[in-house]
């Protein structure tokens, strides 16, 4: 026996209540929409957060020595052997410390600021391995002994009106000793969070060393900028045998807590998206039922004219698989546009980060399956229903 | 059938619809089944159509009995077997005059493009070859009726069963209906079971049976 005249008049019956395919449709295509549209935007939070992460503050990948807390060679030295490897654009060594204490002084008060980041950068080789001089707001994108780049938060927990002002910064040697030294502002960086710029003072690599007490060209790290950056893992493994004792981490892999916890926040936020399934589901279901429950003279004739009950069930499921083919297609299609729009037009998340949305449709595919599955599943009870009806029974419904 | 019994029960109710009818019909008659409302009319046409099942009993079609068929047996046995005329015509609103023909045919496994050449034909024969491809719903009684009949035809049937097919027609139309069933009728020796309580209908019977509180009272050839 034929189904196509199931299909036929299951698509009468749902064509015909325009409203209730339309309603149906659209809570699976809502579903569709608000998994793919967390994916896309959740994956471009999270890819954005990589860049950030690996333009301003780890590279492309970043050499430390965790053991020791300092690198116990000569920068100049260490520069000179990563960028041997011919994909090692560039290299810039860093000291990473923390400042006791910052303060400003105003016409009013002292504005002061304990425990503050200190990056000493080389003005020379910076430049060519991060964005960081890129991210100056306000001021000069320069750097000199004598002169300092401030975060914009904290250059407004210190006061600061602009790129200018005196600074007093005291560093608590190792030794216990305590030194101070005034620098002048030249500049407020910004960055998105992930960037991390925007609490820190910036110095010259050898004022730090100066203040630190150290008399070698040592540092914390060096960030590495490659040009095939997706090759991280091969350049890592060769430095790695060139200093076995030294530790080089992807920002991935450097920032493994804050990605974590992102990942953590889009499983959680996708659990929205299957709860938004279920009331999709619940939409079909009601939907279809109501449907039966209007057709049940209908349902009494075709049993009447020979239909079985399986050809009762396999018309409202037909009708199961409309509403899936219909909302997957507008949930897919409404998808694709936005994320394609938010790949061509970015857009910027928490603050500074902008969003790195890359739009595959590829992706798209489980949720339009998912969401096409579950119109078709939330079928079968109304098609079960129906098809327990007598024919007598049903045909005396008005 | 054989002493039909048919009894529904229910909590703190026994209604005993049909008590023991025994009657015959021979194959090509004309068999108008009267009585008044309640007396079981409805009960005995569905029990013949395999729509409802009898409590206790024999109904033997063409040889076969249909009260001992599966489920999957008597679906076949409706559609291939049994046209159906109903009262209220029982159209299906969302298809076509056209597709409401063609469904039993499709049903059975005819290819779409036989099923048309059919219902086209039947259609002609009940006058609404100009309203194939009206929506069902949207024709006068009369009109539903001469479909319902053509969709009845349509798997050539050995037995047409019609419940009250005038009672929701006027006198004028129910004439023409009658008419046209019994014309169906001689033409192609198929035969016909009306359940009425219409005097005028049974005119053109070739039997009567007359049932009364769920027995049969009467049951004579004309």
């Amino acid at each position: 026996m034929g189904v196509r005249y199931l299909f036929l008049i299951a698509r009468r019956i749902l064509f015909k209540r325009k409203t209730s395919a339309l309603t149906a449709s659209m809570a699976v295509a809502a579903t569709i929409f608000l998994i793919s549209f967390n994916g896309v935007v959740l994956g471009g939070v999270i890819s954005g957060v990589e860049r950030d992460l690996a333009t301003f503050q780890y590279g492309n990948l970043e050499i430390l020595n965790e053991k020791e807390g300092v690198i116990d060679k000569p920068d100049y030295q260490l520069v000179a052997s990563v960028t041997r490897h011919p994909l090692v654009e560039a290299a810039a060594p860093r000291i990473l410390t923390l400042a006791a204490e910052v303060s400003h002084q105003t016409p009013n008060r002292t504005h002061t600021v304990y425990n503050v980041t200190v990056v000493g950068v080389d003005p020379f080789l910076e430049p060519k391995a991060s964005r960081i001089f890129n991210s100056v707001a306000a001021g000069k994108p320069q750097l000199l002994k004598g002169t300092v780049l401030v975060g914009r938060d904290l250059a407004e927990d210190l006061g600061l009106e602009g790129a200018k002002g005196l600074l007093k910064v005291k560093i608590r040697r190792v030794t216990g000793e305590e030194v101070s030294r005034y620098v002048t502002v030249s500049g407020i960086v910004v960055s998105s969070a992930a960037g991390g710029l925007n609490h820190i003072l910036i110095v010259h690599i050898d004022q730090l060393r100066e203040l630190l007490g150290w008399e070698q060209r040592y540092s914390t790290s060096l960030v590495v900028k490659l040009s095939q950056p997706e090759k991280a893992d091969e350049v890592a493994a060769w430095i790695k045998m060139q200093y076995p004792d030294y530790q080089v981490k992807t920002p991935r892999e450097a920032a493994k807590n804050w990605l974590n916890a992102i990942i953590e926040g889009v499983s959680f936020i996708n659990l929205v998206g299957y709860a938004g399934m279920i009331a999709s589901a619940l939409a079909v279901i009601t939907v279809l039922t109501m449907m039966v429950s209007g057709k049940t003279r209908d349902i009494g004739v075709l049993r009447a004219l020979g239909v079985s009950r399986k050809g009762v069930i396999l018309l409202f499921i037909f009708d199961g698989i409309l509403i899936g083919l219909i909302g997957a297609a507008i949930g897919g299609l409404v998808s694709s546009l936005v994320a394609l729009w938010l790949e061509n037009y970015p857009v910027a998340f928490f603050g500074n980060l902008v969003l790195e949305v890359r739009f595959n449709p590829l992706n798209l595919l489980f949720p339009m399956v998912v969401g096409f599955v579950i119109s078709v599943l939330a079928s079968i009870y109304p098609a079960w229903k129906a098809s327990t009806y007598e024919p007598a029974e049903a045909m005396r419904y008005f | 059938m054989e002493k039909v019994w048919k009894v529904y029960r229910g909590e703190g109710f026994r209604v005993e619809a049909l008590r023991g009818v025994s009657f015959q019909v021979s194959e090509g008659e004309f068999c108008v089944v009267m009585g008044p409302s309640g007396s079981g009319k409805s009960t005995l046409l569905n029990l013949i159509g395999t729509i409802d099942t009898p409590t206790r009993g024999r109904i033997i079609i063409d040889g076969v009995d249909v009260t001992r068929l599966s489920e999957a047996e008597k679906d076949r046995f409706r559609n291939r077997r049994v046209g159906f005329i109903f009262q209220f015509f029982n159209l299906i609103n969302e298809l076509t005059v056209l597709e409401n023909v063609m469904l039993p045919a499709l049903i059975c496994g005819v290819s779409f493009e036989e099923a048309e050449r059919e219902a086209l034909s039947l259609l002609r024969a009940v006058g609404l070859a100009d309203k194939t491809s009206h929506s069902a719903a949207k024709l006068s009684g009369g009109e539903m009726q001469r479909v319902s009949i053509a969709r009845a035809l349509i798997n050539k049937p050995a037995l047409v069963l019609a419940d009250e097919p005038t009672g929701n027609l006027d006198s004028q139309t129910s004439t023409e209906i009658i008419r046209l069933m019994k014309e169906l009728n001689q033409r192609n020796r198929q035969t016909f079971i009306l359940v009425t309580h219409d005097p005028t209908v049974a005119e053109a019977a070739t039997k009567i049976v007359k049932i009364l509180d769920g027995r049969v009272v009467e049951e004579k050839a004309v």
